[in-house]
């Protein structure tokens, strides 16, 4: 064990690699190392992995089912059968606060999905282009950015009909304007810089410089802004719940819980408390991955 | 430094060159009627300090900057207003910043591969193993980034690539400026060699005398976007030099080369 | 050489990188006194990083340590970051090679001269201004007044280098160290600069750290000269004397420049030797 793991070490830092593979799994590796000195980042990537480890196994670690109502224990304090207590229908608080890590989780996942490649395309082509592509798409995205996040979300939620899937599109909509941004941003400086310009001089097509030597480049720092969205995400999703745009009852989506518990607050403090201290908690995770994602991919940065 | 030329055909032919920056009244001519030929064969040096306009030509003849010229012809095609893919395939850069012109998370590999790929060279990967043995870089550095090198291995992979669409033409844009004095010596016997196994041609820009006695046969001196003289090499070295900015370029190159002269006296040139 | 302005013995900079610990300085010693003493090496060759440790400037995760490391008065090792605070920019000055990053962009150059005077004086606004005048114009700026109010990114390298220069010297340091202050200059202006530097130094007497990868401009511009390869001193020489180098790193280095009037075939390549 001990020469297996000083033979993977010695291949993980070998001068000389001997495969593309290796190579890239040295890259990754060494980032990995400048992630792992932060300890904060460690954290949240532990809190964010356990949240995933959560979402997939549920039906085995929720001790109640998130629908099942029994009255005869509703708004049971802490402690006991019901580990972080029961709601007003005397749902077990812990097993729903279980069951939405899965709809969290897919919140974020479908909305970075739909958002990283549409705020990327546009940025990067506004940027390398300049010129009246930048003018219009520009101007589009300054137009969704001109309203609150929240506000927007509402509104085409409001128009859609409340729903998890239109709250998604919802939060889709207002979060990739600044992604274009940061792209944007991103390639303007990167086309007049010379491994463009020695590109270009290989006679590639504007449309070969962007999409595989401009947008890769941006790809890291789209990936950490998106990280530290999160929780803006998140929030936004639990917000939208809270309004009753969102989640409908009685699936258990955070926001929803804090939303329903607020009536109990006075009496019964765990109803709204430990949602809150989820959203709150996975909130603060992504963004000290976020942050320690941003040092780990940027060693210039120093 | 070769003393016959190897013939008189001109490959580059610039005449009236202008680059202007800015736009209506801020507009700013970098490159202000410029006009010189190069032979093919030789090396031909631009020298003069900064912002004189020296690498803006080099960026005008490739199109990386817009220009106009009455005359800007390329192995006799005229090129003043467009670019076609082929020709890249006879004119290649190697960049000052050997760090700035590598793609940052590329290997050295892919690095080359590239240009082959654009290009659709049917036998890329034996150009680039030879490429890399003509930069003399062992075949084991290929899955390295550019991070992983040093400058002067940067700059190796540079040239490398520059050659692997085998180009006629290398536009050198202060290739050592930014190395080590031991590891530029490396490049520019490399340059030589290269020149002399492919016939090249070279335009070189550089700010430094040094290096353009060593490797070209003659030069332009450049000062604030225009050509202000242009002579052979030899006649430079041995101030044949008649106009008097490049007297005092030379003084001034002189004051700590190797010419024992005290700061003091030299400085009130 | 009598009573050293500064004494350097044994000096270790260490990093712990991931392939384990690194020396970048390995045991570097010198003096100084009222001279320009040359520090020349290649990049790595840990130059910089030994005029940072004078100032105690080296970066966090750098470990220094030194028999010596000394002002006639003050231990710059012992000394509390507070003393190291009157020191900087006090006693001793640092110039670095782009002006525009050591100026602060949103204030006009004249001002931050006054104010580095006044941080380092006990004095008032007025005077500090008088000052401040004072040194633009002794380092030649032409039109002082209207330098006075301009702001840095409307200058050019040279003048840059030359309000550095003005900043520094205003409080009368004793050490000045310039890290490759003229590497990025154009030669005429570089010529000018360094004329200016020479000037000060002799008039002020002051000890002057030149740190430089040039030979050739630090062998015609200082007095005595340090080669550094690799974290250590392989040869110390008066600059006059630098034709009589005996180390090959230093004549590798001489031969490999690339010479004005004696062209050659080809350029000797530094052979380096793993046990320099």
């Amino acid at each position: 064990m001990t020469t297996n793991s000083k033979g993977l070490k010695a291949w993980l830092t070998a001068e000389d690699t001997e495969s593309p593979t290796q190579a890239a799994i040295q890259n990754i590796w060494m980032i990995w190392r400048r992630f792992a000195d932060n300890p904060l980042g460690l954290l949240g990537l532990g809190i964010i992995l356990l949240l995933v480890f959560a979402a997939i196994f549920v039906p085995w670690i929720a001790t109640y089912s998130p629908f099942e109502q029994n009255l005869q224990s509703a708004l049971r304090p802490p402690g006991g059968a019901h580990l972080l207590g029961t709601d007003e229908l005397g749902r077990d608080i812990f097993s729903r606060i279980l069951w939405g890590s899965r709809i969290t989780l897919s919140i974020i996942v479908i909305v970075s999905i739909i958002v990283a490649p549409i705020g990327m395309l546009v940025g990067c082509f506004a940027g390398y282009y300049g010129g009246w592509l930048d003018t219009i798409l520009m101007r589009i995205t300054e137009l969704f950015l001109s309203f609150p996040s929240l506000i927007l979300a509402l509104a085409f939620v409001a128009a859609l009909g409340p729903s998890l899937e239109n709250a998604v599109i919802a939060i889709a909509l207002t979060q990739w304007p600044p992604i274009a941004r940061l792209a944007r941003a991103e390639s303007l400086s990167l086309r007049h810089r010379d491994h463009i310009s020695a590109v270009r001089l290989m006679g590639a097509s504007n449309l070969r410089i962007v999409l595989s030597h401009i947008v890769p480049l941006c790809i890291p720092s789209v990936v950490v802004r998106i990280t530290l969205n999160m929780a803006g995400i998140i929030l936004t999703a639990a917000g939208l719940g809270f309004l009753g745009l969102g989640a409908q009852p009685p699936t258990p989506e955070w926001g929803a819980m804090v939303s329903t518990g607020r009536r109990f607050m006075l009496d019964s403090w765990w109803v709204v408390s430990m949602p809150g201290i989820a959203i709150l908690t996975v909130s603060l995770a992504f963004n000290l991955a976020g942050d320690a994602l941003r040092d780990a991919l940027d060693p210039r940065q120093e | 430094m070769v003393d016959i030329m190897k013939s008189q055909t001109p490959i580059i032919e610039i005449d009236n060159l202008i680059v202007s920056f800015g736009e209506g009244d801020d507009a700013r001519r970098a490159v202000d009627g410029v006009s010189f030929s190069v032979l093919a064969g030789e090396t031909f040096g631009l020298v003069g300090e900064s912002g004189s306009g020296k690498s803006t030509i080099l960026r005008a003849i490739t199109g990386l900057v817009p220009s106009t010229a009455t005359t800007l012809r390329v192995m006799g095609e005229d090129v003043s207003r467009e670019r076609g893919k082929d020709f890249y395939r006879k004119v290649q850069m190697v960049f000052q910043d050997p760090y700035e012109a590598l793609h940052p998370r590329h290997t050295v590999w892919r690095q080359l591969m590239e240009p082959a790929r654009i290009q659709k060279v049917p036998d890329a990967e034996t150009r680039a193993k030879a490429s890399l043995d003509a930069v003399g870089l062992p075949q084991a550095l290929r899955w390295r980034y550019p991070h992983q090198l040093s400058g002067g291995q940067r700059q190796r992979v540079a040239i490398a690539r520059a050659l692997m669409l085998k180009p006629e033409i290398l536009l050198l844009d202060e290739p050592t400026s930014a190395l080590d004095v031991s590891v530029q010596a490396e490049i520019l016997n490399l340059l030589c060699d290269l020149q002399e196994e492919h016939g090249l041609t070279f335009l070189m820009v550089t700010h430094d005398l040094g290096v353009v006695a060593h490797m070209c046969n003659r030069t332009a001196v450049m000062q604030s976007g225009k050509l202000v003289e242009t002579l052979p090499v030899d006649v430079l070295v041995n101030g044949g030099a008649t106009e008097p900015y490049t007297r005092k370029l030379i003084a001034a190159s002189e004051a700590y080369g190797e010419a024992p002269a005290s700061l003091s006296q030299l400085t009130k040139v | 050489m009598n009573s050293p302005l500064l004494s350097v013995r044994d000096l270790r900079i260490s990093f712990n990188g991931v392939a384990g610990p690194f020396e970048a300085v390995r045991g570097v010693s010198f003096d100084l006194g009222r001279e320009k003493l040359g520090i020349v090496g290649e990049s790595g060759s840990g130059k910089s990083m030994t005029g940072r440790a004078i100032m105690r400037l080296t970066p966090r995760a750098a470990m220094v340590k030194a028999q010596t490391l000394c002002l006639p008065d003050v231990d710059l090792l012992q000394a509390s970051e507070k003393t190291m605070e009157r020191i900087r920019g006090k006693r001793i000055g640092l110039i670095m090679q782009d002006p525009k990053y050591s100026l602060n962009p949103v204030v006009s150059v004249g001002e931050q001269i006054a104010e580095a005077y006044l941080i380092h004086t006990r004095s008032n606004a007025s005077e500090a201004k008088r000052k401040a005048a004072a040194m633009l114009e002794a380092v030649q700026i032409r039109d002082p007044e209207r330098v006075y109010r301009m702001y840095p990114h409307e200058m050019s390298g040279g003048m840059g280098q030359r309000i550095m220069i003005a900043m520094m010297l205003v409080s009368e340091p004793e050490i000045l160290i310039a890290d490759e202050a003229t590497s990025a200059l154009d030669v005429t202006v570089r010529l000018e600069i360094l004329n200016l530097l020479d000037d000060l130094v002799r008039k002020r007497g002051l000890g002057l750290i030149f740190i430089s990868h040039d030979l050739n401009l630090v062998r015609h511009f200082c007095d005595r000269v340090l080669i550094m390869y690799r974290g250590h001193v392989v040869e110390t020489l008066k600059a006059g004397e630098l034709d009589q180098a005996t180390h090959p790193y230093t004549r590798g280095l001489l031969d490999a420049m690339p010479r004005i009037h004696t062209p050659r075939r080809r350029l000797p390549v530094l052979k380096r030797d793993p046990a320099w």
